[in-house]
């Protein structure tokens, strides 16, 4: 039989069964007496170990075997759970992970995870009969009864199939470029007007939108999948630091782009690994200061038409403004008469890459740890970060990002004869700007808005055209009203030319070019448009 | 004909093992069932030629899905498929009306001779 094609089978599955272990071993940490999550641990465990054995991983085995046997000794009250036990699991399901990646990528973990294996044979103790498998599981299956209700519920699970990543990115492509082409025939349509044509275009029409909508939804998992190993890494984290921090993680089940997620989740681990180590103090430090020993730290994940929110909230120190003010001033960031900062300008300022870790600020201040590069990831993927901080009571870090990254709304605007999409999550109006409502403040071109006074920005400019004026025929000037770190922009163009949805296609930027566009896409039309990257503007 | 079968296994990984072998030798796979209840469930719908079942599954275990499904059949023909270390479980299953049984890690010829022979 060949076992390779169930490689890549074995390996997903076997992280779920990890993610259900570490869930399941911090239970029991939190209630070391409670008999639930010892049998859930071990049944995962179990399954693995016959996953392993088949595919011939034997290093992957062993330990199954062993963290067996010291499950079987937890569930005999042979062996009380302590802190040292709970330790051991953790290493033992860690070396469990390690080993799984490298068993399935072709080599041995035997000497990896011997270590691990040691622990656990020391704390089982040794086995009276030599390995007798079967004295190791005296169990009778009474012992995973649970309650009645999930045990009706589990009778309706649906039903599913696993479908590689890689065929249903092609599955989705297929269908943006359908509703490009869609896009296409509707404009040859209207030119011929005939009604047979228009009423089948119609019916053609819907058919695309319902496809594209199921091929999307499918690509939709919980953010539990990543989120959940979270609780594990604050555990650690607060270990580590010798401090208490108590996870809580909400809206686990809110569905993301499988794409998303994966891009989303070493940011999100920055953000938590900041709080602990910079937000969050020590206890006794949170009770010189009146507050609960243990600090709490909470992910809630919302979800909102077509954009997904995630929030980051600690009840730390927050951010030392003070501290930033001084090093912004001494970099010439902010000008020497600010004296203080609102929660816009601490962002873009926290925000510059090095910003933090050049002068180490985070020492001092409490927070800023490389959190440029959570925001640099955040806006590739299109998406925005807010933070709000209060010194002395906490920080909380927003993002907002798209549900899926495939397929954008996006304002077409032409330029010098060229087509740019601007994404709509980043537009905030369009305006046609009279000259009347044209100023100049402090010689840069702002515009009045209504109240507000927005700063202009030409388009050709930025794009290097040398003809950086575009005057129309009537003297009026297009303008898209763009926000991003809630700061405003006019950013003036030659001519609007619509909305339409469009599919992001991986783009290599010119090297050592611009940093100005974060894609590429073929319009309606079929001609080609670069994506701007709107946050890159300011 | 060919023999139609129901698996269950709470690992994707295996039913699909356990598919692949079968089906490759011409078993239709009727079904698979993830936990004990979900077995029996599955074997009143379906009504199976035979029966694959793993013994440590969510919920409800396999030996007491055996248990159900020979009391609502007694001529339910169910292979027992488990890991090492069961030895003492596979004698309960048997007791419990399963007819056969299969260790893993499987080789395919043993799982097909064990199918045969159960069918018999």
């Amino acid at each position: 039989m060949d076992l390779a094609k169930y490689a890549a089978l074995f390996q997903s599955e076997s992280r779920e069964q990890l993610s259900t272990m570490n869930e399941e071993l911090l239970a029991l940490e939190r209630a070391p007496t409670a008999a639930e999550p010892v049998s859930a641990v071990f049944r995962a465990v179990h399954s693995m170990k016959g996953m392993s054995a088949t595919m011939g991983y034997a290093s992957v085995t062993a330990l199954a075997h062993e963290l067996e046997s010291l499950l079987d000794r937890v569930r005999h009250s042979e062996l009380t759970v302590d802190r040292s036990v709970t330790d051991t699991l953790f290493a033992a399901v860690d070396a469990r992970e390690r080993a799984v990646e490298i068993e399935v990528a072709g080599g041995s973990a035997t000497l990896a995870s011997a270590p691990a294996l040691a622990r656990l044979q020391a704390l089982a103790g040794a086995r009276a009969n030599g390995g007798g498998a079967a004295t190791l599981l005296p169990m009778t299956t009474q012992e995973y009864a649970v309650p009645a209700d999930s045990a009706n519920g589990a009778g309706r699970a649906p039903r599913t199939i696993r479908v590689e990543l890689r065929r249903l990115d092609g599955l989705t492509n297929l269908s943006g470029e359908l509703l490009v082409a869609r896009g296409r025939l509707t404009d040859v349509a209207n030119e011929i007007a005939h009604p047979a044509l228009d009423e089948a275009l119609a019916q053609a029409s819907r058919l695309i939108s319902d496809l594209h909508q199921e091929i999307m939804a499918s690509r939709m998992v919980p953010v539990g999948q990543v989120f959940d190993r979270f609780p594990r890494l604050v555990r650690d984290a607060a270990h580590a630091l010798g401090k208490e921090i108590e996870l809580t993680l909400n809206g686990r089940e809110i569905g993301l782009d499988r794409s998303m997620l994966d891009e989303i989740g070493e940011p999100m681990v920055h953000l938590l690994r900041n709080a602990a180590d910079h937000g969050i103090e020590q206890p006794e430090v949170r009770e010189r200061a009146g507050k609960a020993r243990a600090g709490q730290l909470t992910l809630t994940v919302t979800r909102e038409r077509q954009m997904v929110t995630m929030r980051v909230e600690d009840d730390g120190r927050g951010i030392d403004r003070g501290q930033v003010l001084a090093r912004a001033r001494a970099q010439g960031l902010v000008d020497a008469t600010v004296e203080s900062l609102s929660d816009e300008e601490l962002v873009r300022i926290i925000a510059r890459p090095g910003f933090s870790t050049a002068e180490k600020i985070t020492d001092i201040s409490g927070r800023g740890v490389g959190i440029d590069v959570v925001f640099t990831r955040v806006r590739e993927l299109g998406g925005s970060v807010e933070i709000r901080s209060l010194q002395g009571t906490g920080t909380t870090v927003t993002l907002r990002m798209p549900v899926t990254l495939a397929i954008v709304r996006a304002l077409l605007a032409r330029v010098d004869g060229e087509m740019y999409a601007v994404p709509m999550t980043h537009v905030r109006e369009t305006v046609e700007l009279r000259q009347e409502a044209r100023r100049r403040v402090q010689g840069r071109e702002v515009m009045l808005l209504r109240d507000e006074v927005v700063p202009l920005m030409h388009f050709r400019e930025v794009v290097g055209l040398s003809e950086a004026r575009f005057v129309s025929a009537d003297g009026a000037t297009q303008v898209i009203v763009i926000e991003s770190d809630g700061r405003r922009t006019g950013l003036v163009v030659d001519e609007f030319a619509g909305q339409q949805d469009i599919v992001v296609k991986g783009f290599d930027g010119v090297r050592d070019g611009l940093a100005l566009f974060s894609g590429a896409t073929i319009l309606a039309d079929g001609a080609p448009a670069l994506i701007v990257d709107v946050s890159s503007l300011h | 004909m060919s023999h139609t079968v129901l698996i269950c296994d709470d690992a994707v990984f295996m039913r699909t093992m356990i598919s692949d072998i079968l089906e490759e030798s011409g078993y239709e796979i009727v079904g698979q069932a993830e936990t004990g209840v979900q077995a029996i469930e599955q074997y009143k719908n379906l009504r199976p030629d035979l029966v694959t079942m793993d013994i440590v599954m969510p919920d409800m275990g396999g030996i007491d899905a055996v248990r159900e499904i020979t009391s609502f059949d007694a001529n339910a023909k169910i292979l027992m498929c488990s890991a090492m270390g069961q030895q003492a479980l596979v004698v309960e299953a048997i007791q419990a009306g399963a007819k056969d049984f299969v260790v893993k890690p499987f080789q395919p010829s043993r799982v097909l001779e064990a199918v045969q022979r159960v069918l018999g």
